[in-house]
């Protein structure tokens, strides 16, 4: 992969509602967040999500698709393809993007990837790669992969993340940018 | 500018049945890219290829805590095939090298391996060829894991039976 250089990064210690990483603009053609061993402060929190950022602030408007696959063992062999192609429709429409589950007990966390593509260019919705290793409520490993988009052509210049319900109560959070080489 | 994408480790050895990556995962990162490729060499036997991650003394982390849920067999013109295993003694089954030449790629994203606080978990993107008799290519994605707060400081790559060429690099994302 082409040299990834640090655009912005917040190291979270105590409580707080939600990150927003900014910095985002034609500098590179693609960033990547990196979120690490995030916890919320409730052992019951679950859903990660996020909204892109407009000149800072969150768009929260019904226009966010999220479609990914959640992969783990379970009991229940259909439970593998939860969030796959019989519940694609789940995320449609909605005002948020779903990056995957991960909660705060002993044993769990939520580590994620995200690409964030052609973000800055007025032409393009949002678009983003997802993929989250992590350890939800209850201690069930589990990897989220997919993607989202919104479903508007502006120049976004950031991501704010958060745990619905939840405050963040630990975790690194990081905005990279490269560029393709050929 | 500092560099955040940084190269750990890169082994390779031929004619071995196995590859030990050691004190390649420590406390100064969370998540790491594992790009491997086994590739079998003229004369040797047919194996399958397993991996296996090691404790902070190099050995491996062989109790049965580990588990993993994916997509296999998407190979062409057939169906898709769930895999799921629980309370195994190995991190995951990677493919079966059945003749001379046939090869398994592919790359593990590990999350906290050193961590000894929380579980160590993996996305697992792999292919290979020679699954089975007819030699097909086949691609596994999905999640792999050890359910276990223990320190882990090194992978295995390994084969039941015969020798093997092995490479693999190690990459991680250093925290901003």
């Amino acid at each position: 992969m082409a040299e990834l250089n640090l655009v912005s990064s917040t190291t979270v210690t105590s409580n707080v509602a939600s990150v927003s990483l900014t910095g985002i603009d034609a500098t590179y053609d693609i960033y990547r967040i990196i979120v690490f061993n995030a916890r919320p402060d409730n052992v019951a929190g679950n859903s990660w999500q996020a909204r892109w950022l407009v000149s800072g602030s969150p768009e929260t408007g019904n226009s966010y698709y999220t479609q990914w696959y959640r992969f783990r063992y379970t009991s229940v062999e259909n439970d593998l393809l939860y969030g796959g192609l019989a519940t694609d429709y789940r995320y449609s429409g909605n005002t948020v993007i779903y990056l995957g589950d991960g909660s705060g007990d002993t044993n769990e966390c939520f580590n994620s990837k995200i690409d964030l593509y052609k973000a800055y260019d007025s032409d393009s919705e949002g678009r983003l790669g997802i993929e989250s290793i992590a350890t939800n409520s209850g201690g069930n490993p589990l990897v989220a992969k997919g993607g989202s988009y919104r479903k508007a052509k502006q120049q976004y210049n950031g991501l704010q993340i958060f745990c619905s319900g939840y405050n963040i109560a630990s975790g690194t959070f990081s905005l990279y940018g490269y560029n393709e080489t050929v | 500018m500092a560099e955040h994408y940084l190269k750990i480790a890169n082994e390779s050895a031929t004619n071995v049945s196995s590859l030990s990556v050691t004190n390649c995962f420590t406390a100064d990162y969370t998540l790491y890219d594992i790009r491997y490729s086994v590739t079998r060499p003229s004369g040797s036997g047919a194996a399958t290829l397993v991996t296996r991650l090691l404790d902070n003394t190099n050995t491996e982390i062989s109790s049965n805590d580990y588990e993993s849920g994916q997509f296999r067999k998407l190979y062409v013109n057939t169906g898709l095939e769930t895999s799921r295993t629980t309370g195994v003694n190995y991190l995951t089954y990677l493919g079966f090298l059945n003749v001379d030449s046939d090869n398994i790629h592919g790359t593990l994203s590990l999350a906290n391996p050193y961590e000894n606080d929380r579980y160590t978990l993996g996305y697992l993107s792999n292919n290979s060829r020679g699954m089975d008799s007819d030699n097909n290519w086949r691609a596994y994605i999905g999640y792999v894991g050890l359910k276990l707060n223990t320190s882990a400081t090194g992978i295995k790559f390994y084969t039941n039976t015969d020798t093997m060429n092995f490479n693999v690099q190690i990459s991680a994302y250093k925290a901003g």
